[in-house]
């Protein structure tokens, strides 16, 4: 994309230089030609040979007192008694394709002078002079309305009242006068078509329909009638033709008979549609014509822009303003783009409005595409151009885009409802991936992270599908390639009209360079706030203990048919650690222990009392000791620990023999058994929680396990809320366990994400499915 | 972490020399767990060993307001006291139940049942000594 533009804009700027190059060498050609015609007709006057008669042509100039080439034109004027006609031979004595349309025109501006600057008369004395000795007996010229109504300005050779009821064409009549306005292109009918609309239609025979072009502009067109049909015209022909009818343009409204100086508009009208642009709401410019050397429109000028206007590459408004168009925005010269309609309506008067058109602007080399409805209007000869970009939305999507590319970012929409993924091509990269393999679901992104960094992407995910809020988190990315890259995931939930989740979208960007500064910087801070450091120190050190304990990923325990998988979420980063716990071991006697427990209290003290309470636990197990011998035991430990902690927990003993599971707790919220599809918390035995009393009594449970039941133990950070009561809690998190899953740790997942909780806590979580 | 002692109301009024009455209104945690144990220490301190703690505007507790609820037991408990839970919502209830709380120390329904508790307690402790 990047390179086609560089390249259309190098175009452009080749073309232009190009361009000036012929104009200057075509226009001494012209000048050089024109002389020696003038020299030619003085010779064969007898003015001498033509060395004396080039002379003689410079002394006359000087005695006139007019430039020497306005000399030879005049010389060539008066010699030709058919002026038009005669003019013709230095075109083809020129040699181009082109012929030589500037000393032609600037002799027809001449002429047009000597000719009536009305319209009709001029019409009449075409019809005399010019083309009746070319077989045509009528023609009409019109006069192009703003809107692409046509008014019949002069007319020659029609039968009476003809002319009066073509006085006026309304726009879309679609006569061939109003077509050749449209298509900007001279026509030829060497026999009328049948059907075909306009004035003296009924005389059938020949006709020649051309625009009459004053500076590039079309201002009317000229018809001319053969009473019968006619051979397709001679190259001559045409050429005299399209003079004739260029000539007539300088006989209607709108030319500008000052000459070809684009320029010497009056001022007054300029400032005018300059006030008009600034009492405008929208962004507008006001664009002037460039007209190069051979009358045709090469570009237009930013003459003026009005306080709303901002440019699309985001340049000053000063900076655009006078800049040309092409200039400013290269892209618009794409085929069907801005320029060209610019160019059309200048050239046609024909208001033009679009409610959907792509304004291309290049920053920094990069395409911006931006999209907006966009109006145009002729006024005198520039163009009153203005534009609303279509939505801010929209806009920042494309620059969106534009930035994902710069900053390494690549984007993604995922789908709730059909799980459909869809990365960009940035992001493929971004994963070491080739474009042709499948995107990674955000379900699946742990696998592709450090399996330190999944209980942030669980958190990530729980914010973002549960609460459904927008979330970001940083995980060390482990391409397939070995390549470690640090990335920041960006998302936002979109939902549907009744607030329901309907997709995810967002973002992933490579901040592997940023990282290593922001770990930099962080380590400065570390040094210079020494208190806050030792704060930092104390809860790293929670934290560590906390992870050696328990990893964040721990293999899940597959015995005897059995299956236990655990999850701990610590609590959010910034807050202190709290001091949850699970087991799962196989004891000595093949039995599996399973707890949970929570140390009240947060940071270091919660930490070394849960680390404490899990290894007597574990310990207390090994003895063989039931749940609630084993709580009660632990109740002590509590207890006569110096700080005085209090704690809950769940203690079970799984004997795989009997499928029981013995359980007591203390002072723990319910397991949950899901069983059949059900979900249910099973019934309390008594038990006070750990810490509190120097001796407590504990109950004990027996449940026997069947196929596929699954049981849930969790500490509280999975429940807890403040608004709702452990009940109402409890109640939602058995409506989420009951829904299906098949696997156990995706359903563990799931729980995490989905769970109402919305405190800070930390989290444990032991799922136990029985095959 | 700055507390926000005004998520949690404590109004203490003293019935007589040694008891007092405290009531608790908003949210007991982390952030106010410490706000009601200074009252109730303070209670302790200056001899009113029975302590009555009326939950009826308590919305929510956690783990920590559990905490200083069975410090400030086992301090009143240690000087011959007790601390009596009284009117608790059925949030609070719930949690003092699940936890064991309540199998240790009994919720009365009232304020006024928790003050007839701790008077037949004192006097009884009074006869005792």
């Amino acid at each position: 994309m990047t390179g086609g533009n560089q390249r259309l804009d190098a175009l452009a700027a080749t073309v232009e230089q190009l361009r000036s190059d012929l104009a200057v060498a075509q226009e001494s050609t012209d000048a050089r030609a024109l002389i020696g015609i003038a020299t030619g007709i003085l010779v064969e006057r007898g003015h001498g040979g033509p060395t004396e008669a080039a002379q003689h042509l410079e002394s006359l100039a000087e005695a006139a007192r007019v430039p020497l080439l306005e000399l030879a034109a005049d010389v060539v004027n008066a010699a030709s008694g058919d002026a038009v006609t005669d003019i013709t031979p230095p075109a083809t004595a020129n040699g181009g394709p082109h012929g030589a349309p500037g000393p032609v025109l600037r002799l027809r501006a001449a002429e047009a002078g000597s000719l009536s600057s009305d319209a009709q008369s001029a019409a009449e004395a075409l019809l005399d002079q010019a083309l009746a000795p070319l077989g045509a007996d009528s023609l009409a010229l019109w006069a192009a309305g703003q809107d692409g109504a046509l008014v019949l300005a002069g007319h020659a050779g029609f039968p009476r009242g003809e002319a009066e009821r073509w006085r006026y064409v309304p726009p879309g009549v679609g006569t061939l006068a109003q077509r050749v306005l449209t298509e900007r292109k001279p026509r030829w009918y060497g026999s009328l078509p049948a059907g075909a609309l306009g004035i003296g239609q009924r005389g059938g025979g020949a006709r020649a329909v051309l625009p009459a072009e004053s500076a590039g502009r079309i201002l009317g067109v000229l018809e001319v009638c053969w009473p019968h049909p006619q051979p397709p015209l001679t190259p001559a022909t045409t050429r005299q033709l399209d003079a004739l009818a260029d000539l007539c343009a300088h006989t209607l409204p709108g030319a500008d008979l000052g000459g070809h100086n684009t320029d010497s508009h009056p001022d007054d009208a300029m400032n005018a549609l300059g006030d008009l642009a600034d009492g405008l709401l929208d962004p507008a410019l006001v664009l002037r014509p460039l007209i190069d050397a051979h009358d045709a429109v090469s570009d237009f000028r930013i003459a003026h822009t009005n306080a709303y206007f901002t440019d699309l590459a985001g340049r000053p408004r000063s900076a655009v303003t006078g800049m040309s168009l092409l200039e400013a925005y290269p892209l618009t010269a794409r085929e069907g783009g801005l320029y060209e309609h610019v160019q059309r309506v200048h050239a046609t008067g024909e208001p033009f409005r679009s409610e959907r058109m792509a304004l291309g602007a290049l920053v920094d080399d990069v395409p911006l595409s931006t999209v907006a409805s966009v109006g145009m209007a002729r006024f005198g000869d520039s163009v009153l151009l203005t534009w609303r970009v279509e939505s801010e939305t929209v806009r920042l999507a494309e620059l969106l885009q534009h930035a994902q590319r710069l900053g390494r970012i690549g984007g993604f929409e995922e789908s709730v409802v059909s799980r459909q993924v869809i990365w960009n091509s940035q992001l493929f990269s971004l994963f070491g991936l080739p474009p042709t393999s499948s995107p990674v679901p955000l379900e699946r992104l742990h696998r592709h992270a450090h399996p330190d960094d999944s209980v942030a992407i669980g958190r990530f995910l729980r914010t973002l599908l549960h609460h459904r809020h927008s979330a970001s988190t940083a995980f060390r990315l482990q391409r397939a390639d070995g390549v470690v890259r640090h990335i920041r995931i960006v998302a936002e939930p979109v939902t549907g009209p009744a607030g329901q989740l309907v997709a995810v979208r967002g973002a992933y960007q490579d901040v592997s360079s940023q990282h290593w500064t922001e770990v930099a910087l962080a380590a400065t801070r570390d040094r210079l706030a020494d208190s806050e450091q030792q704060s930092a120190e104390r809860n790293r050190l929670a934290l560590q203990l906390q992870q050696a304990i328990m990893p964040p990923s721990p293999p899940a325990v597959d015995t005897a048919g059995l299956r236990v998988a655990v999850r701990y979420r610590p609590a959010e980063e910034g807050h202190l650690v709290g001091g949850d716990w699970y087991d799962a071991v196989v004891l000595p006697s093949n039995k599996v222990m399973l707890a949970v427990g929570d140390v009240a209290g947060h940071g270091i003290k919660a930490a070394t009392g849960m680390v404490v309470l899990r290894n007597a636990l574990r310990g207390l197990a090994a003895t063989g000791a039931g749940p609630a011998q084993l709580l009660g035991w632990l109740n002590s430990v509590a207890h006569h620990l110096t700080d005085q902690v209090t704690a809950t927990a769940i203690c079970g003993v799984y004997d795989p023999e009997t499928r029981q599971l013995r359980w007591a707790r203390a002072g723990h919220p319910p397991p949950v058994l899901v069983r059949g599809g059900e979900a249910t918390a099973l019934p309390l035995p008594g038990g006070i929680l750990l810490g509190a009393m120097p001796e407590a009594p504990y109950e004990e449970h027996l449940v026997t396990l069947e196929a596929d039941d699954r049981l849930l133990m969790y500490t509280d950070g999975l429940i807890e809320r403040r608004d709702l009561s452990v009940q109402q809690s409890l109640e939602h998190l058995l409506s989420i366990a009951q829904e299906p899953a098949p696997e156990l740790d995706k359903y563990l997942d799931r729980l995490l994400t989905h769970s109402r909780s919305d405190t800070d806590d930390d989290t444990c979580l032991i799922g136990v499915h029985l095959r | 972490m700055s507390p926000e002692p005004e998520n949690l109301n404590v109004e203490v009024t003293i019935h007589d020399a040694d008891t007092a009455v405290v009531a608790v209104g908003g949210e007991l945690d982390l952030d106010t767990a410490t706000l009601l144990h200074t009252h109730l220490a303070n209670q302790i301190h200056h001899g009113r060993l029975h302590l009555v703690l009326d939950l009826s505007g308590l919305e929510f507790m956690d783990s920590s307001g559990l905490n200083t609820v069975i410090k400030a037991t086992r301090e009143t408990r240690q000087a011959n006291g007790n601390l009596y839970l009284a009117a608790a919502t059925p949030t609070v209830h719930r949690l003092l139940e699940i936890t064991g709380m309540s199998a240790a120390s009994p919720i009365h329904s009232s304020v006024d049942d928790a003050l007839k508790a701790a008077s037949s307690a004192s006097a009884s402790a009074g006869e005792a000594s």
